[in-house]
């Protein structure tokens, strides 16, 4: 039996060294960014409505995230009594792990060279690549749900049930809306839909139907406003972690915005990219070498920060919708014009094709 | 290191689905059982079937499982209700029937399946491709059976309102 998992390149011990080195530097950019975004989501939110915003702790106010944090950690962590223990502890966990599980397999840059051997930019490079990513998120929904069950009280309750709904319907458009883009890339593999897209159009502008789709979907997947109906502070209080405090809150929190940049990656490796610059090839960026790298690597989080700002900024713009209405808005509109978007690009494929 | 992992695996699998059987709150039930299916999607990526890991948990832990959970919650049961639960004869031979037909096909298939497994790769395309040639037929007679299922549940959800 061939375990593909584990076969070491020729150099085990660099092999080794390489992977842990990126687990550890990508895992790190990305819960610092999302820290950060914490921060970002309080300055915009002040831009927008005309204050300031927090800017006492750090110079304008950069070290607010680690005040936020000290103060999380030295708040009274509340077990009320009439809980089920056991999730009520792991929930937050759960909330938290598939998002960064799903960072594993997105890729970040250009592939690096060093010491003679060539490095691919992405922990993990799947040839089921989409798939993963799609099985590990719907997990997300869990940490919610349980959340909501386990504080035993009337409105986490109601928030984990729209949760349940919500995720369940979304999913179903977020994989519907993707399927024209492998359907062209003829891979599922995320490397080679950036290295299409970077000889190519990008697919926001070959698969706009798909783009817009993939993110309604994507902002109720991460439950933020339009879509934040299982946390509606004005209907159920704080809906699914009324009942938390402390450090399992922030867990939460930490876990939505994670989840945040991972859907952010998502749409600049699907619709924006990747790495790519307008009018630079595969082979321009080959002969950059690891400037290459780095230059694509900067575009990539130009990218996503790009994409985090147009979340913070569509979340206080616009209002909630009712429950009804996101339901018929995913089951009776973007559905149909996800499968409508499937056919087309056969149609327009094997057009193309003969 | 490989003998490990499936041990672990299938041990965890094991573990779990009595973990479901034997739980006494329906709500750990259902979690022990994506554990299952997660030690399961485990042991498939132990045979290089990653499409098909993949898919057992962006199917059964990833949707399926959300289902029941709602339906648990939305019905909230407290464990004085589950006491009534008497075990039918009914009951005991259905499970008995199909114990026995899967050990029966089980141990039919056993050497076949342990021969194949070195060349089952499940790559998206090479599975795809025997779906849609050699199977094109029985996936298609399939996707009817599941739209006639869903169609049936409308009409019975539709019945029960009217009345």
């Amino acid at each position: 039996m061939s375990l593909a998992v584990l076969t070491f390149a020729d150099d085990p011990i660099f092999y080794l060294a390489a992977n842990l080195a990126k687990i550890v530097v990508f895992t790190h950019i990305v819960l610092i960014l999302s820290a950060l975004s914490v921060l970002a989501e309080r300055k915009v939110s002040a831009w927008m409505q005309d204050r300031l915003g927090p800017n006492r702790v750090g110079p304008g106010g950069i070290l607010q995230p680690a005040a936020d944090a000290l103060k999380f950690f030295f708040k009274e962590d509340i077990v009320p009594g009439h809980v089920d223990k056991v999730l009520y502890i792991l929930a937050p966990a759960i909330a938290l792990m598939p998002a960064l599980i799903v960072l594993a397999v997105i890729p970040y840059g250009p592939p690096l060279t060093v010491l003679g051997e060539t490095i691919p930019m992405v922990i993990a490079d799947l040839d089921i690549g989409i798939l993963f990513v799609f099985a590990i998120s719907s997990l997300g929904v869990y940490g919610i749900v349980l959340a909501g069950w386990a504080s035993n009280s009337k409105y986490p309750m109601l928030g984990g049930v729209r949760a349940s709904a919500q995720m369940i319907s979304y999913e179903v458009m977020l994989g519907l809306s993707v399927v024209g883009i492998f359907m062209s890339t003829e891979s599922l593999r995320l490397t080679d839909v950036i290295t299409s897209q970077v000889d190519g159009t990008w697919f926001m502008f070959s698969q706009p139907i798909a783009f817009i789709i993939f993110v309604i979907a994507a902002f109720a997947e991460t439950n933020r406003l339009p879509f934040d109906l299982p946390e509606a502070e004005t209907e159920l209080v704080a809906g699914y972690h009324t009942e938390y405090s402390s450090m399992k809150f922030a867990m939460f929190f930490i876990g939505e915005y994670t989840a945040m940049f991972v859907f952010s990656a998502l749409v600049a490796v699907l619709f924006l990219g990747g790495w790519d610059i307008p009018f630079m090839s595969n082979a321009d960026f080959e002969a950059l070498g690891n400037w290459g790298t780095l230059l694509g690597f900067l575009s990539f989080f130009v990218k996503c920060l790009a994409f985090l700002f147009f979340y913070i900024w569509v979340r206080w713009t616009i209002p909630r919708f009712r429950f009804d209405q996101l339901m018929n808005l995913g089951w009776k509109v973007l559905m149909p014009i996800a499968l409508v978007n499937v056919v087309l690009t056969g149609v327009v494929l094997g057009w193309l094709g003969s | 290191m490989e003998q490990l992992l499936f041990f672990l695996m299938a041990g965890g699998m094991v573990a779990a689905t009595l973990a479901t059987i034997f739980a006494r709150n329906p709500v750990y039930s259902a979690i022990f059982m994506i554990l299952s299916f997660a030690a399961t999607a485990g042991l498939f990526v132990m045979l290089d079937a990653y499409l098909i890991a993949v898919v057992e948990v962006l199917v059964y832990a990833g949707a399926i499982m959300v289902l029941f959970l709602f339906v648990i919650m939305l019905i909230n049961l407290r464990s004085d209700e589950l006491e009534g639960l008497k075990v039918n004869p009914l009951m005991v031979i259905a499970a008995g029937t199909f114990l026995g037909l899967m050990s029966k096909a089980v141990s039919d298939l056993g050497p076949a399946v342990q021969s194949r497994a070195n060349d089952l790769e499940g790559t998206p395309a090479l599975v795809a491709e025997t779906l849609f040639t050699e199977y094109a037929v029985p996936f298609e007679a399939v996707s009817l059976l599941l739209l006639a299922a869903i169609l049936g549940t409308v009409v019975l959800a539709r019945r029960s309102q009217d009345a």
